[in-house]
């Protein structure tokens, strides 16, 4: 009875946290953050360090699982403990790090950088500490352990697939919700459907450089995705059309309207369940048998129902089309992804080529020094020199600096295309990948290119610093009616000669 | 209205504001405002011309002098000439010559070292007027500049190829230097010659070309905002208030932040326009006039003088001037609506609307200001452009993203977002639309702003609420 008492007690916390807009921990109770709870891994950096008699600092925006981490990781014997620096006196700033006692101290990066900038002693340690780890460099000096919880990227490391299979969860869409959302809901038992689901929401927090998602705005997903959706709506609907920012960006990197389904789109709109049963992971069947069986009452209805089994396919197919969604047109990202900057690198070059030349994979770095605002494909580009392919790398930026040598690296979210001789950086974004792959434009309405040129023009810069020579230029003239491109070189610094490309 | 008489009656205008740029306006572009801004700094090369005429006819070029410095067959002309072009002329500023063949005099190289730099007449003045006013920064800009431009070996291609045309230097500085003032510019006039200062990053490396660049762009954003808003700064009044949009320039005509810009660019132009009126009456006033003249003569008079001071030393052309204006000075009487009578007469050939034309023209060129036709045009920061105004306004530190819009608008009037004070909302008025209220347009541009500036690089999100703005290069 006691039991049953406590259960439906935990099913209303849920309830509560599912419809607060924050979905935050701090005023969770300890049996519901315990059912909730994902392990990211950083739970061990924390306790080693205890173990180890180390002061341990938690940086990180709102929402990125500070607190969480702090309260999973239990008693920490003989810590002083900082929830949140930025409600800490100010009078306490200063000797937080100096007293050398032992610290556990979290806040957002935002509270760390005033600490530095006022000069209290400890502050710069943790801000170059995260700069270096935020560019994908390993951090180590006598400071304390630092865990960058923002760049811990939840979306690249599939947490959204462990979260989705929380049997609490399960639970509650069988208490409080329909059949129908329950049938779809227990897709998730089956681990290839999560696996899908995080593919898609890593891909989308991806897509641009701007901020990639925290653990709470993936629990606002699936918040959304249970008590936002209509009665009978299935989650793979509610998926790319809520109202939470985690769809919204899926909604804009994804088209779903044209998914290819080669073979089992017929069959899915002339409701051939015999033909399609098969070829459906076991976990999805159910639901398919549901939209299969449902009456369309007219066109509408029809092209309806129709919409809803091709989102149900992305997700339930054995065969799924979502490879192809991530490879949009070229395996490119899907290579990056895997950390093989080769591709990415011979994408640069024909981007800058305008796809009329091939370089292989050794980096031009073409110049940019026009004046005025380029409205017009430049016919004629100047080179500051090469940078061998060797000399790159496809890293992630890290979460911990002064990490404990046993402890495994944790990866951040952010793909960075490092120059390993200059230390120059470039931010790999899903977007920057899709630019590079089509021609360059120089439409006035089209500024979006202008500005992958403008990055990868700062990335060059940086390299050609270092790499360039003052006895070699190299030129691409190209003809844009001919569709044709050819290399000029010359002996420069002395006696201009022209050598041979 | 522009009438045929404009291009002689621009020098009245400017009276009111001496940064107007002519009805020329296509052809006032940022490698001439540069090549201005730099000339007084180093001597002029005689074989310059020679390096020209390589960018069309390589034969002219070697027989002009260039033959000890390229050893190039016939067969190769044309990849040379190519190269220089590609090189030299980016911009397409470099112009053919067809009777003479070869360049013609006009035009300007991309200054890739001093000794390629060389006055131009076709920026209106405006390269020489930045130049005036940084000459009145006291840093050691100047240093830095020469240091740029003349480095004393080269470690980039690019570099070495304008090396070898040369001669093996890179040209000579020149023995003329200005006294550093002892004061520190103010207003706004201090605040375009720290934007510049800024840009000017002494580097003998790669790096240097994309400098020189940057340069140019900054010193032609701060030529636009100087003819806009100077009128305004010199009359004592604020600094008006202009919403830039942030997003992709150039933003949708439908948007409610759009429509709100565009708004707001018509009102700018406005107010510039109107200031420069009051400019014209304040310096007209000023001048002196003879005894008994009747009252129409004094208004000639103090035009005359007012021009005089102008155009010093060009006699004819203020004679010209004076006689283009002649029907103005019929029953005049001085006053502010006078000025503005004057300078909207069919006899200037001027208006408000030509005015925005000309901002719209120019800002176009560094992606101030768009769309390039069609209506409702605003300002935008085209993305090489907010790289511009973030190392000009940051330099090599950092800034939280809040204080940068608020400095952004306190020392230019560009409003970005609401930066670290809502009063900026309740001093842009009415501007909103569509159900926005300009709270939430601004709001929304900052995020705009953010989201761009984290894309491009120029930014550091710390945390939700603080991002930093930054630009390594």
């Amino acid at each position: 009875m006691k039991g049953t008492r406590e259960a439906e007690g935990l099913l209303q916390d849920v309830h509560e946290f599912l419809m607060s807009s924050a979905t935050n921990v701090e005023w969770m109770s300890e049996a519901l953050r315990s059912a909730l709870n994902v392990s990211t891994g950083l739970e061990g950096v924390v306790r080693t360090a205890i173990a180890q008699g180390k002061s341990v600092a938690i940086a990180g925006t709102a929402g990125s699982g500070k607190t969480h981490l702090l309260q999973s990781v239990g008693g920490n014997g003989g810590y002083k403990v900082v929830g949140d620096l930025a409600a800490l006196p100010d009078r306490e700033w200063k000797t937080l790090f100096k007293s050398g006692g032992k610290l556990i101290v979290a806040g957002n990066e935002g509270a760390f950088l005033q600490g530095q900038r006022k000069g209290y002693p400890g502050f710069s340690n943790v801000i170059e500490a995260l700069h270096a780890i935020q560019r994908g460099q390993e951090y180590q000096d006598d400071g304390p352990i630092v865990i960058d919880a923002a760049g811990y990227d939840p979306a690249g490391s599939h947490s959204i697939g462990n979260m989705l299979g929380v049997p609490i969860l399960s639970s509650y869409v069988s208490e409080k919700k329909t059949a129908a959302s329950l049938a779809a809901w227990e897709m998730f038992k089956d681990a290839t459907v999560r696996q899908r689901v995080a593919v898609l929401v890593e891909t989308a927090s991806a897509e641009s450089d701007a901020d990639g998602f925290t653990f709470r705005q993936l629990w606002q997903l699936i918040s959304d995705l249970i008590v936002g959706a209509e009665a009978d709506e299935p989650w793979f609907c509610r998926l790319f059309s809520g109202a939470c920012e985690i769809s919204r960006r899926l909604s804009q990197t994804f088209d779903t309207q044209s998914v290819p389904l080669p073979h089992v789109g017929n069959r899915l709109w002339h409701v051939d369940f015999n033909f399609l049963k098969p070829v459906f992971l076991d976990s999805a069947i159910p639901v398919l048998e549901r939209l299969l069986a449902r009456k369309a009452r007219d066109e509408d209805e029809r092209i309806r129902q129709f919409a809803d089994l091709r989102l149900l396919s992305i997700f339930g197919l054995r065969d799924s089309p979502i490879d192809t969604m991530l490879r949009s047109g070229s395996d490119l990202w899907g290579e990056v992804r895997g950390g093989k900057c080769a591709s990415l690198l011979n994408a640069i070059n024909r981007y800058f080529a305008f796809n009329l030349l091939e370089f292989g994979d050794d980096v031009e770095l073409w110049l940019q020094h026009d004046t005025e605002r380029r409205m017009f494909k430049p016919n004629i580009q100047i080179s500051l020199g090469t940078a061998l392919s060797s000399e790159f790398d496809l890293i992630y930026s890290k979460v911990i600096a002064n990490r404990p040598a046993e402890i495994e690296e944790v990866h951040g979210g952010r793909r960075i295309l490092r120059h390993k001789r200059s230390g120059a950086t470039l931010s790999v974004t899903k977007d920057l990948v899709d630019g590079i792959l089509r021609t360059r434009s120089h439409r006035v309405h089209d500024r979006r290119d202008v500005e992958y040129d403008w990055r990868i023009s700062q990335f060059f810069e940086q390299i050609a610093k270092d790499t360039s020579r003052p006895d070699r230029l190299r030129i691409a003239k190209f003809d844009f009616q001919a569709r044709t491109g050819r290399l000029i070189a010359w002996q420069v610094g002395g006696v201009i000669k022209k050598v041979t490309v | 209205m522009a009438a045929g008489n404009s291009a002689k009656t621009i020098e009245f205008l400017r009276i009111g504001n001496p940064w107007l740029v002519g009805k020329n306006v296509n052809r006032v572009v940022p490698i001439y405002v540069l090549h201005n801004l730099l000339e007084a700094d180093f001597e002029r090369t005689k074989s310059l011309q020679a390096i020209k005429h390589l960018v069309f006819d390589a034969g002219k070029a070697l027989a002009d002098g260039l033959s000890p410095r390229v050893d190039v067959g016939e067969q190769d002309y044309a990849d040379l000439q190519d190269t220089t072009f590609g090189l030299l002329a980016p911009e397409r500023r470099v112009f053919r010559d067809k009777k003479g063949g070869g360049a013609g005099k006009h035009g300007s190289l991309f200054p890739l070292v001093g000794g390629l730099v060389s006055p131009s007449a076709s920026d209106d003045g405006l390269g020489r007027r930045v130049r005036a006013l940084m000459e009145g920064h006291n840093t050691d800009w100047q240093e830095r500049l020469c240091n740029l431009l003349v480095p004393q070996v080269s470690h980039d291609p690019a570099t070495s190829f304008a090396f070898s045309l040369l001669g093996g230097t890179a040209g000579k500085i020149s023995k003329k230097e200005f006294k550093r003032p002892r004061k520190r510019l103010g207003g706004l006039d201090g605040a375009c010659a720290e934007l510049i200062d800024n840009l000017i990053f002494s580097t003998g490396d790669a790096r240097r070309v994309p400098i020189i660049r940057r340069i140019a762009s900054g010193a032609y954003l701060v030529s636009i905002l100087r003819m806009v808003v100077g009128p305004l700064a010199d009359s004592g009044g604020d600094l008006p208030l202009v919403l830039v949009y942030c997003g992709l320039p150039p933003g949708g005509a439908s948007e409610p932040l759009v429509r709100a810009a565009s708004k707001s660019f018509s009102n700018w132009v406005g107010e510039s326009w109107n200031a420069c009126a009051r400019c014209m009456f304040d310096s007209l006033s000023n001048a002196p006039t003879l005894p008994g003249a009747k009252r129409h003569e004094k208004v000639r008079q103090q035009v005359h003088h007012a021009l005089a001071g102008r155009l010093e030393g060009r006699q004819k052309e203020l004679e010209g001037v004076i006689e283009a204006l002649g029907p103005l000075f019929e029953k005049a009487n001085l006053s502010l609506a006078w000025c503005k009578e004057a300078m909207e007469s069919d006899v200037s050939g001027f208006a408000k609307p030509e005015l925005a034309r000309r901002v719209r023209s120019l800002g176009a060129n560094i992606g101030f200001a768009g769309p390039d036709r069609g209506l409702k045009p605003r300002l935008t920061l085209d993305t090489p452009l907010l790289g511009v105004l973030v190392r000009g306004i940051v330099g090599d530190g950092t800034m939280e993203l809040g204080e940068f819009v608020s400095v952004v608008a306190q020392r230019f009037g560009l409003v970005l977002g609401l930066g670290n004070s809502d009063d900026i909302a309740d001093k842009m008025g009415s501007l909103g639309s569509e159900g926005f209220d300009i709270y939430e347009l601004l709001v929304l541009n900052q995020e705009l702003l953010r989201t761009r500036l984290l894309r491009a690089g120029l930014a550091r999100s710390y945390s939700d609420s603080h991002t930093e703005v930054f630009c390594n290069v």
